[in-house]
């Protein structure tokens, strides 16, 4: 977004030395906000597969996040402890990574108790009944499930 | 010995608590203690976006098609209207910065008008789920048209995700309009605490991108699923 | 607020005035807004749940005197060790440290007149003795059986017991404890007196700083994780159970993903406080100091990558075991650093046995040999073979109770002249210590050998094996001597207060601001803020100083 480099006007009004941004820079911030929400929307539709279209949704869903968090949230002008905490942020990524990789690299199978039909399932639910006659069988569609991740 | 103290605190600042030397180190500590506060709502929130994404990797298929049941058009309407108060917050930590009362005041009500606007939208779309007996728990029977193909249990799992992360989320609408609330009272009589120092509501502008911020990776994981 | 504070610069100066007989008044206690008032209602919040934790370890213990058990039925027993388990770890370890000596010592150690947000403070101790209400009537009201981890599916699922209660009462204690985080990082940061840089900085701040971030970013994991099971227990939700859905090995990923990190908020803050009683009571500067302070920020930061070694047996994938065990050894690293350090610092250092000098040199020995075990643990081979075995449990009381605990002994009786302004008999202290450490290794080195020769922890009876009783029972008879060493102090302590003989400002000799105010110190900790010329635990300094300072101190008086 570097149209929205803009010179920080230190205008030191007051005592507190706040910096004072242009009106001009939070309007473009929201006109790209508005912008990048119209192309997720749009980008949804076209089929990229399944990868293709995560990563563009949670690219723009990133970008329109830093947008937010340099200009609204006025990081760009903070201190560097500010950048620093706003970086901090992002320690639940490899929360995410870790656990997520561990289900990758292991046999993940569906939960057995939930096919209502296997006896030796833990607890089949009471109400399994009232939804189970869906158009595939519950134990059809628990098999193709497992087949489509492996 | 101990006069010196008293000394320096003789003209001090309005809204300066004992324990600080000026008002430059209290805003600092606060913004940092804001900080981390945000870092910690963060992880918060991380936790379930971690059994989320679990769970729609897993069950890719049935959460696209339960999905069909979330209104996009409903969820793009409130990402506007809620990018649109992040935009009218930071206009009124703006205008708090150049202490124009009124503009801030009127600034602060647009906030407040959006986050309404975006509850009563909400309002709207949990109704319809409950109307098609979507909500998770043992009254969930939704009938065949709702679940779109998807498997019962996923779709009661999604519909839990849904509820729970948004849920999660409109707490936290209704918490921000409370604080934006006590805020705009505090300009309304002038209080020197908000109108002599910008950071009380440069605190809550903050909490309120947060807020949006969630929103905006809420929207593409549960409205825009893709096949 | 503003105007329960009673603001001692707004009073003529009394010399008698300190923040302890500065408004008397119940309401003065608890509406106050001092970062020592609060640290004293948490000691003694603290010290009621350590003695109800502890009565539930006295039972567990008494139970497995016998094979078939001695008083207690298999539900009660399974009641009794989780509310041992609770109580310590979410009422007793975690807030132990930082809420007692790190929200007193860290304002007058970087010279603060207190805590950068005294309220939210006051309200931590509220939310914490709120959550501890919560978790007695939950105990009282029939107990919680699922242990402390609320594993499900039987936290969410099959207990019927008061977990939705006692969850609500470990998420209160987390909420107590974020706030307390953001409030030390917030102070630490921004509130440092002039001159105290952070090359400065007591190494017992270094610590409760790298826990503070511990803190406000594990904890919210484990409290949304804990939401989720009640949802899941309250809507019948599938979020964690298999039977509704979901997978129970996602909840011990973030059930574990903040508890292997609190146990270095258990045990980092200790730490902290061993630096400080080994470089006083050795004169010198802590060796390494550099290393000790980036270690504890290393051992946060690694902290939150070995959850997996807790879920070896799991069914976590093995390649995920491998990469957790690896990086579970390298925490290791930067606990050895410490160690290596304080015993460097005592090699030639001008030793001083006295009281706290005793929990220092205890910690050292048991923490190490708690550390060590680990490394049995941290490898896949060997844990799989010892996990929920009596090893781990003997593990984990030599870091928590030889580690936090002894370092929490030590604190209170370093610190105790300057909290309440009297001093306690050295000799009874001694031999306090000195109970509690042959207690402490009598009860839990049994547990070892009994734990590798095959006890599984949680179990009430163990009639199939009857000959590991010798072992129990010595474990009980330790736990007893364990018992009178930590009911000594309590003794000891109440009775100084009230005649003991008056301490000085700086009865050690210590280094360090806290000691240059007045014991007990002021309201407002400082009558001036203190610029700071010398470098950290700069005994020599202080030699060579002391004398100049008590002129100056004389002065002031006048």
């Amino acid at each position: 977004m570097s149209e929205l480099t803009l010179d920080p006007h230190n205008d030191s009004h007051d005592e507190h030395n706040h910096h004072v941004h242009p009106v001009s820079s939070y309007l473009k911030t929201l006109g790209a906000l508005f912008v990048l929400m119209v192309i997720t929307v749009w980008a949804a539709q076209i089929p990229l597969g399944s990868w293709g279209n995560n990563l563009v949704a949670m690219g723009i869903a990133t970008t329109k996040a830093t947008l937010v968090v340099l200009y609204f949230m006025h990081v760009r002008y903070g201190t560097s402890l500010v950048k620093l905490w706003a970086i901090l942020g992002f320690l639940w990524v490899p929360l995410l990574g870790f656990t997520l990789a561990d289900y990758a690299t292991r046999q993940y199978e569906m939960v057995p108790t939930w096919n209502a039909n296997d006896k030796g399932s833990a607890l089949a639910r009471d109400r399994s009944g009232t939804v189970g006659d869906s158009k595939k069988s519950m134990e059809e569609q628990t098999e193709a499930n497992v087949r489509g991740r492996f | 010995m101990a006069s010196t103290a008293v000394d320096t605190h003789a003209h001090h600042h309005p809204g300066l608590h004992h324990q600080f030397e000026d008002i430059e180190q209290q805003n600092e500590a606060y913004l940092v203690g804001m900080w981390s506060f945000m870092v910690n709502e963060i992880m918060f929130f991380g936790g379930v976006f971690l059994v989320y994404c679990l769970y729609r990797w897993r069950y890719q298929d049935d959460f696209y098609a339960i999905h069909h049941e979330l209104n996009w058009k409903m969820g793009a309407f409130n990402t506007t209207v809620l990018l649109f108060s992040s935009f009218s917050m930071v206009m009124a930590v703006h205008f708090a910065t150049l202490k124009d009362r009124m503009k801030t005041l009127m600034n602060l009500a647009l906030t407040c008008a959006c986050a309404f606007t975006f509850l009563i939208v909400k309002y709207f779309e949990y109704g319809a789920k409950f109307e098609h007996k979507l909500f998770p728990g043992p009254n969930f029977r939704p009938e065949l048209e709702h679940l779109n193909g998807a498997n019962p249990n996923v779709a009661q799992l999604f519909m839990s995700l849904y509820f729970g992360i948004t849920g999660l989320h409109a707490l936290h609408i209704i918490i921000g309009i409370l604080i934006i609330g006590i805020l705009m009272g505090f300009w309304y009589k002038k209080n020197p605490l908000v109108t002599e120092d910008f950071l009380p509501t440069e605190m809550v502008g903050l909490y309120w991108h947060f807020v949006d911020l969630v929103w905006i990776f809420l929207f593409p994981l549960f409205y825009l699923i893709p096949r | 607020m503003s105007k329960t504070l009673i603001q001692p610069r707004e009073i003529p100066e009394q010399e008698e005035l300190n923040y302890l007989n500065n408004g008397t008044s119940l309401k003065s206690w608890l509406l106050t807004g001092d970062h020592k008032r609060i640290a004293v209602l948490y000691l003694i919040g603290i010290s009621f749940f350590f003695f109800i934790g502890s009565i539930a370890a006295g039972l567990i213990r008494l139970q497995l005197m016998r094979p078939t058990g001695v008083l207690l039925e298999n539900d009660t027993y399974n009641k009794v060790f989780t509310a041992h388990g609770i109580v310590m770890i979410f009422f007793f370890l975690v807030p132990s440290i930082p809420a007692v000596f790190g929200n007193f010592f860290i304002p007058l150690m970087i010279g603060a007149r207190d805590l950068a947000f005294p309220r939210l403070n006051l309200l931590s101790w509220y939310v914490y003795m709120l959550g501890g209400v919560m978790f007695l009537a939950a105990m009282l009201g029939g107990g919680v059986d699922t242990g402390w981890t609320f594993y499900v599916p039987l936290s969410s699922m099959y207990s019927n017991t008061n977990v939705s209660l006692a969850i609500l009462a470990a998420f209160m204690a987390g909420m107590s404890s974020i706030l307390t985080g953001v409030n030390f990082i917030a102070t630490i940061h921004k509130m440092r007196a002039p001159g105290m840089t952070w090359g400065r900085l007591p190494l017992f701040v270094w610590a409760h700083y790298a826990t503070s971030i511990i803190m406000v970013l594990g904890t919210p994991v484990v409290a949304i994780t804990l939401v989720l099971v009640l949802f899941e227990r309250t809507f019948k939700i599938g979020i964690f159970s298999p039977e509704l859905g979901g997978d129970p090995v996602l909840f011990q990923h973030m059930f574990w993903f903040y508890s292997h990190p609190a146990v270095y908020i258990m045990v980092l803050p200790g730490m902290g406080v061993q630096s400080e009683l080994i470089a006083n009571f050795c004169r010198k500067k802590v060796f390494g100091y550099h290393f000790i302070a980036i270690s504890s920020l290393a051992i946060a930061a690694l902290g939150f990558l070995v959850w997996g070694h807790h879920m070896y047996v799991s069914s976590q994938s093995m390649y995920q075991s491998t990469v957790f065990s690896l990086l579970s050894f390298l925490v290791a690293i930067p606990s050895a650093i410490k160690i290596f350090n304080w015993s460097a610092t005592i090699y030639k250092g001008d030793v001083r046995l006295q009281t706290p000098m005793y929990y220092a040199l205890a910690f050292m020995g048991l923490f190490t040999i708690g550390g060590l075990t680990g490394l049995y643990l941290a490898s896949i081979a060997t844990d799989v073979h010892l996990t929920a075995t009596y090893f781990v449990v003997a593990h984990f009381h030599y870091v928590m109770v030889g580690g936090a605990l002894t370092a929490y002994l030590g604190a209170i009786h370093y610190w105790w002249p300057k909290m309440f302004g009297r001093l306690y008999s050295d000799s009874l202290g001694k031999v306090s210590a000195l109970l509690v450490f042959v207690g402490f290794n009598l009860t839990f080195m049994p547990q070892f050998i009994v734990g590798w020769l095959g006890m599984p922890r949680r179990y009430s009876v163990y009639y199939l094996a009857p000959e590991f009783q010798a072992y129990h029972i010595m474990s009980t008879l330790g736990s007893t001597v364990l018992g009178i060493g930590l009911f000594m102090p309590l003794c000891y302590l109440t009775y100084s207060l009230f005649k003991g003989p008056r301490a000085s400002a700086n009865p050690w000799g210590a280094h360090g601001l806290e000691w240059l105010t007045s014991s007990p110190p002021v309201t407002e900790n400082f009558k001036q803020i203190p610029i700071v010329t010398d470098e950290v635990y700069d005994f020599d300094y202080e030699r060579d100083h002391r004398e100049h300072a008590e002129e100056a101190d004389s002065e002031e008086v006048e």
